[in-house]
């Protein structure tokens, strides 16, 4: 794993996050969520499919929106 | 003398897309007080449709998943809740279709953030995109004969007018609106949606000829959901009865139903 000594900044669901080292969004979600099932990833504007999820990199600057379910009408 | 039992149920499945459901209950899950309620009140409804919600995950708060509290063999019906716009609930839907939970949509699309109605035009937009790409698309709609035609030709599943806004309890402010849409409308099933706050309202609308309603408020915040629950199971069921018995139709005037030719008269006569 690559450490930064200037943290990575991005943007996860409106606000931004500090990174210190380099995630996977795999990795990202998992220690972000509880569980990971049935959430989904949309990385600057694209969903990122599940089985892409260890290899995608997060990079300076990227956009992130975590969403799941929720009770609804 | 002995009699048979008869079997007084002789209805048809609710056909929505392709496939067929036994229940015409459809159940919101948002608002319940616990979650614990929640998977109870689904239980005891019957509902095999329910609807769900897509938001934001809260990073700072790791919270169980509304998944693990719905039983298996439930429908999930993601609605676009938060869509302004068609691109808002296309975005949605296409979001909700990569989470998991299947292709099933429910369109809302709202702008007014006083009466939360919905918006037709962009609904009809959005569910003719959404049906191209193959999603089961059921559009929450204000009850209008021509947009309601448009979403049927747009492809949608199921038309779901609302009774009254969403979250009033109001019942069927829109009744004889709904009904244009009953008589008019026979390619999909009429599901009506919003503003049926209890099970007199909701049997009301089967006894009209609606196919299946989708309540939520009115379950999830009474005292007792799992009872409400299934209070509103027993009125859907009771007000489906009703329509296929062919309920008779209201008269001006009075019409006794115990025959009034009678012994009384005949009595006196027979006294003088």
């Amino acid at each position: 794993m690559v450490y930064y000594e200037i943290p990575m900044r991005i943007h996860v669901n409106g606000r931004i996050s500090e990174l210190n080292s380099s995630y996977s969004l795999h990795d990202f979600i998992t220690h972000s969520a509880k569980k990971n099932d049935f959430i989904v990833a949309e990385l600057n504007g694209h969903i990122i499919k599940k089985p892409d999820w260890e290899t995608t990199r997060l990079n300076e600057g990227d956009t992130l929106e975590l969403v799941t379910l929720y009770g609804g009408g | 003398m002995k009699t048979q039992p008869i079997d007084i149920i002789e209805d048809t499945p609710l056909i929505i897309g392709k496939k067929a459901f036994s229940s015409r209950f459809l159940l919101g899950t948002g608002k319940f007080k616990s979650k614990d309620n929640l998977s109870d009140a689904i239980r005891s409804s019957d509902a095999q449709i329910v609807t769900v919600a897509l938001r934001r995950i809260d990073l700072e708060r790791h919270e169980d998943n509304i998944i693990e509290y719905i039983p298996e063999n439930v429908t999930f019906l993601t609605n676009t809740s938060g869509a302004r716009n068609a691109d808002e609930a296309i975005r949605i839907a296409r979001l909700a279709k990569a989470a998991g939970c299947g292709t099933w949509i429910k369109i809302e699309v709202i702008n007014d953030s006083k009466y939360l109605l919905p918006d037709n035009n962009e609904t009809i937009k959005a569910t003719a995109i959404l049906a191209d790409e193959g999603f089961t698309v059921l559009p929450y709609m204000y009850p209008d004969l021509y947009a309601a035609r448009e979403l049927v030709k747009a492809g949608a599943a199921a038309v779901m007018p609302l009774g009254s806004c969403i979250g009033t309890n109001q019942g069927l402010k829109a009744k004889e609106f709904i009904q244009i849409l009953i008589n008019e409308i026979d390619e999909v099933p009429i599901i009506i949606d919003a503003g049926i706050g209890a099970p007199s309202q909701a049997a009301e609308a089967m006894e009209m000829g609606a196919d299946g309603v989708l309540a939520n408020t009115a379950i999830a915040t009474a005292e007792k959901p799992a009872l409400m629950a299934k209070a509103f199971a027993q009125a859907i069921l009771a007000g489906r009865l009703a329509y296929l018995s062919k309920l008779p139709p209201a008269k001006e005037a009075a019409e006794a139903s115990s025959p009034l030719t009678g012994f009384l008269y005949e009595h006196h006569d027979n006294v003088r």
